[in-house]
């Protein structure tokens, strides 16, 4: 990918939906990815934009962090190989994200571009070209900034026509490629909450050969805040990081001078700090002295200019060298003893890199994994692997880790694995445990040593769900007679209900011809319980055998039924599927459909119609004296009735596997008189599955217990045998 | 041509299920399966159900005359989870020998079927069984082992038609256009059927030839139209299709033709339910009140209410 938008967000409201609107219009035709790197937002601005962007993913802390881990947390999950760095309140002008990406690539990603930043009216929406800023000036000694004029910027020469050197650049918006950003450290991942992690940077840039240059032609809004009035910073997080970037870009002398002058400087109280704020932000520092002394050594080991070539190059006063012919060492060994001693470590060698491959395969459209189902419980895995992409000479452990917590591996939020030298693959699982808003917004990441280690390598996955599921339920027609089966008769309904069902696989645009998903369809299952049919017949007959001797008299129940439950020992609800299409409901093509949103993606459709098989007249043979004297014949059909209660669900099913998982559920219910007309099956909504439907057997294996009896007290005694 | 008209049918009730069942069992009839097999027996019988055939029954059981108790062959009370079933007895009668060699010309048949009082949709059987009720099939005669139908791919065939099954056994699976152009104006009505349902399925029964096809036929034939054009209704358009239909229940049409249409819409609804309800959405004589039910060319005719009786259900 060419290009990645990072943009930087914390609870900006409805500007975040403003700045990725009009990004996506600004930058189209370019092969670009957006990325809203997210530092805890609480006011619910980045799902929104989520939902109404889907092309667009995040990545997220889930505390806060501060501007500068948040920046390099959109770095670390970018794909691209130009970096645009984007506050949540900007709005680029037509063409200006096409002309950093190009301005970086021209400068073959040797150069930091800084565009013309204007006043952006975040009421209006509109860009205020009258109060732009150009180059961006930093005073070292108090790391004051300011802005530049156009005609006092130096022009970048030749083989940057059009461009012009700036001292440092505003953090707003920025370019650079991210080789260039790897090569000076990144952004500092240490620094606290707000405040000069741009100075850094361009510090950064500047010493270690590198340029900053501006484009003037490139023009971005941005929204400048007079007051904090969506976070607080803390005033000790500010002078922690102006320590940070002092320590790291000044020599020990020019340190010394700095510290000395920055703590005799004015210093207001820091509420809950008794201490005081520059204790505070002294501890701070201490705290971190580990990581900020590792990159500073790995600064001072190769930077090609220092401190004095940045005041001398754009004109400050300070730090500048006591008098001409003076050698640095001669100034440092003039300057007052050090209040610290930091170490000199040699320079922190790079961390291995690895390769990840999801689904075994090196592709990138089968990286997916289905989310974890509820009912019943089931976690579908996918087999990864991972190895050393770079040369070592022994094992490095990795650990691997979704930040986003949308995968596990497959159970644990974490896993560790050993990775050989010899670049074997080594095998993981992962699971989808939290579904992905956008595609690849889940992250494998790989981390050197622990969790907490240089990250060697990520692979984006995207946790596939299916969402705005239905089974909907709609009542058909009316019962009635025809011939012995008592079922749903006449028009406009043919059926007792109608099934439909249906889910749209999320996020959009996945790839359902992949393994992991080609097999899975949308389906019907339908379990049942509480049957009870009851059929009564009346209106007794007698056909005497000829050997049946003549005077005989019997007498039976005027009225005889029979009364079928399901059978007591099968633990109900039982499965309820058409036969042969167990688990499902209903196997046919109609009925099992590719989701929405896939190719081909259909409403799946069924129906069902309980019918009673009752035959017109009961019969039984009659005895007399212990034999048998005739058959007697109830001949009128007196009543049946049919109570039934059904749910039924919408599912999604493997169709190599036969595994299933429920999403919705809906009740119905026959109570069925045939004495009574206008009966037919009652329906409800629908509602999110609370159950796991019975497997089977289905209802047809589950035996039928039929219990035949007289009804009532009346007899009728038919007359002897002639 | 042999039309035999439907209003020689007698109009006892149940009578149209019959029909129904016949109409359904005629249009599919692979004539090709029968005789295919010279050493199958395959025959045309006429069933004569004994009056309890078609009963639920308990085995096993029965009623203590003295008493009025279900008792068992001892005399204990039987137990009150004994299976129903649903016992099949009468004799038959051979008409036409198809093919092999029966064993006898006449006989009786007894066997017993599970009841299986919940069930889904509609079977032919529950419609009308010409084992629980009389009939004449065309069916495979087995020798079977005791307690079990002898008989299989029955099929009811409608009143008359049992006298050309022989004639139409040799014809040929797949027709040509010319043969087949030919049995729409066959004698036989078993080769009209055959060519009027290849004609459907193949999308080849258009507009003007089902004009040409009602302008000249009546009784079981005419049943057998309105029957293939319901269920398979796509070519022709839903309107083509009630367009016959309204046609055959318009006031002053002839009572055959109101039999007729009656039978083929109450088979079509009853074995092709869904193609059958999309071909008729919305056709007026269907809705309640004022649909032909509250007609007098539909109150007239026993045979024909009881068709809307079925079909526009209180």
């Amino acid at each position: 990918m060419r290009a990645s938008l990072i943009i930087s967000t914390y609870n900006e409201g409805a500007l975040l939906a403003r700045t990725i609107e009009t990004c996506l219009e600004t930058s189209t035709g370019l092969d670009r990815e957006i990325l809203i790197a997210d530092d805890a937002s609480t006011d619910g601005s980045v799902e929104a934009v989520l939902r109404r962007f889907t092309p667009v993913r995040s990545v997220r802390h889930e505390r806060r962090h501060g501007v500068s881990p948040t920046k390099m947390l959109g770095a670390e999950n970018a794909r691209g190989e130009v970096l645009i760095f984007l506050d949540g309140h900007c709005k680029p002008e037509p063409g200006s994200i096409a002309r950093l990406v190009e301005r970086v690539e021209s400068q073959a990603g040797t150069a930091i571009i800084t565009p013309t930043i204007v006043a952006l009216d975040p009421e209006q929406w509109r860009n205020d070209p009258t109060q732009a800023g150009h180059g961006y000036t930093v005073d070292l000694y108090t790391l004051e900034c300011g802005w530049q004029a156009l005609d006092e910027m130096r022009p970048a020469g030749d083989e940057a026509p059009g461009l012009y050197e700036s001292p440092a650049f505003i953090g707003c918006a920025v370019a650079l490629s991210r080789t260039l950003l790897e090569g000076l450290w990144g952004f500092d991942r240490h620094m606290r909450s707000w405040g000069v992690e741009d100075i850094d940077l361009a510090l950064k840039c500047w010493l270690m050969g590198r340029r900053v240059l501006h484009d003037p032609e490139a023009v971005i809004g941005h929204r400048f805040r007079t007051e904090f009035t969506s976070y607080t910073v803390r005033a000790d997080d500010v002078v922690f990081n102006e320590l940070r970037l002092a320590r790291k870009a000044f020599t020990d002398g020019v340190w010394n001078q700095w510290v000395a002058a920055r703590q005799q400087r004015e210093l207001p109280a820091l509420s809950g700090a008794p201490e005081g704020l520059w204790a505070r932000a002294w501890h701070l520092l201490e705290e971190a002295r580990d990581n900020v002394e590792s990159e500073r050594s790995y600064l001072l080991g190769h930077r090609p200019r220092d401190e004095f070539w940045y005041a001398e190059r754009f004109g400050l006063d300070w730090p500048r060298l006591p008098e001409p012919g003076v050698s640095a060492r001669a100034f440092l060994l003039a300057s007052p003893i050090p209040s610290i001693s930091p170490s000199i470590s040699p320079s922190k060698p790079p961390a291995p890199t690895v390769e990840i491959q999801v689904n075994n395969t090196a592709a990138a459209n089968d990286d997916v994994v289905r989310l974890h189902c509820l009912h019943p419980p089931s976690r579908p895995v996918v087999n990864c692997r991972i190895r050393l992409a770079s040369n070592v000479t022994s094992p490095v452990t990795v650990v691997l880790r979704d930040p986003t917590g949308r995968l596990l591996f497959p159970l644990a939020a974490i896993t560790t694995v050993t990775l050989p030298p010899s670049k074997a693959f080594v095998a993981f699982q992962i699971s989808g445990e939290v579904a992905s808003a956008a595609l690849g917004d889940a992250i494998i990441e790989a981390r050197v040593g622990n969790a907490s280690g240089p990250v060697a390598g990520t692979r984006q996955v995207t946790v596939v769900s299916f969402g705005a599921s239905k089974i909907n339920l709609v009542q058909g027609g009316n019962y009635g007679f025809v011939g012995d089966a008592y079922t749903v008769v006449g028009f406009p309904a043919v059926h007792a209900v109608d099934f439909s069902s249906q889910a749209t696989v999320r996020p959009p645009g996945v790839d359902c011809s992949v393994p992991q998903l080609a097999n899975m369809r949308v389906g019907i299952m339908q379990e049942t319980s509480a049957e009870t049919v009851i059929m009564t017949w009346d209106t007794p007959t007698i056909a005497w055998l000829p050997a049946a001797p003549s005077g005989t008299i019997v007498t039976v129940p005027t009225t005889f039924g029979v009364t079928g439950v399901l059978d007591p020992a099968v633990p109900q609800p039982v499965n309820d599927g058409l036969l042969g299409a167990l688990p499902l409901y209903d196997k046919t093509p109609a009925a099992l459909t590719r989701p929405l949103g896939c190719p081909s993606g259909a409403v799946a459709k069924s129906n069902d119609t309980p019918a009673v098989q009752n035959t017109a007249t009961f019969s039984q043979p009659a005895s007399s004296g212990g034999a048998v004297v005739g058959t007697v014949t109830w001949t009128r059909r007196l009543s049946i009735t049919r109570k039934q209660h059904f749910r039924t669900f919408c599912v999604i099913f493997n169709t190599s596997t036969n595994v299933f998982c429920a999403l919705r559920q809906a009740t119905w219910d026959l109570d069925l008189n045939a004495s009574i007309a206008g009966q037919h099956a009652t329906v409800n909504a629908d509602a999110p599955a609370s159950a796991n439907p019975a497997p089977g057997p289905p209802q047809a294996n589950g035996a039928q217990k039929l219990s035949p009896a007289g009804v009532g007290a009346a007899t009728t005694t038919f007359p002897p045998k002639p | 041509m042999i039309n035999t008209p439907l209003t020689q049918a007698p109009a006892t009730p149940g009578r149209i299920l019959h029909d129904t069942r016949a109409v359904l069992d005629a249009c599919d009839l692979d004539l090709s399966q029968i005789g295919a097999n010279p050493a199958e027996v395959w025959v045309v019988l006429r069933t004569a159900p004994a009056e309890h055939s078609g009963s639920t029954t308990i085995p096993g059981a029965m009623i203590d005359g003295d008493t009025g108790r279900l008792v068992d062959a001892s005399g204990a009370e039987a137990s009150l989870e004994r299976p129903a079933v649903v016992v099949y007895e009468g004799s038959y009668e051979v008409l036409t020998v198809i093919s092999g060699h029966p064993p006898a010309m006449a006989g009786r048949y007894s066997w017993r079927e599970p009841l299986q009082p919940v069930a889904r949709g509609l079977s032919r059987e529950h419609v009308y069984d010409p084992f629980a009720r009389p009939g004449t099939v065309v069916c495979r005669h087995d020798q079977a082992e005791h307690d079990i139908a002898p008989f299989d791919q029955v099929h009811l065939l409608p009143e008359g038609w049992e006298r050309h099954i022989a004639e139409a056994v040799p014809a040929p699976r797949e027709p040509s256009e010319e043969t087949l152009r030919g049995w729409l104006t066959s004698p036989n009505p078993l080769l009209f059927t055959r060519a009027v349902t290849l004609l459907a399925r193949g999308k080849r029964l258009d507009e003007p030839l089902l004009r040409s096809l009602l302008d000249r036929t009546n009784g079981y034939r005419r049943a057998v139209l309105h029957f293939v054009t319901l269920r398979d209704p796509e070519h022709l358009g839903a309107e083509a299709v009630r367009a016959g239909l309204d046609a055959d229940f318009a006031a002053g049409s002839e009572p055959d033709h109101r039999r007729a249409a009656a039978l083929g819409l109450l088979t079509a609804r009853l074995f092709a339910p869904e193609a059958t309800a999309d071909a008729v959405a919305g056709w007026a004589p269907l809705s309640r009140p004022a649909g032909l039910l509250d007609a007098a060319v539909v109150a007239e005719d026993p045979y024909v209410r009881e068709a809307f009786t079925l079909l526009t259900p209180a």
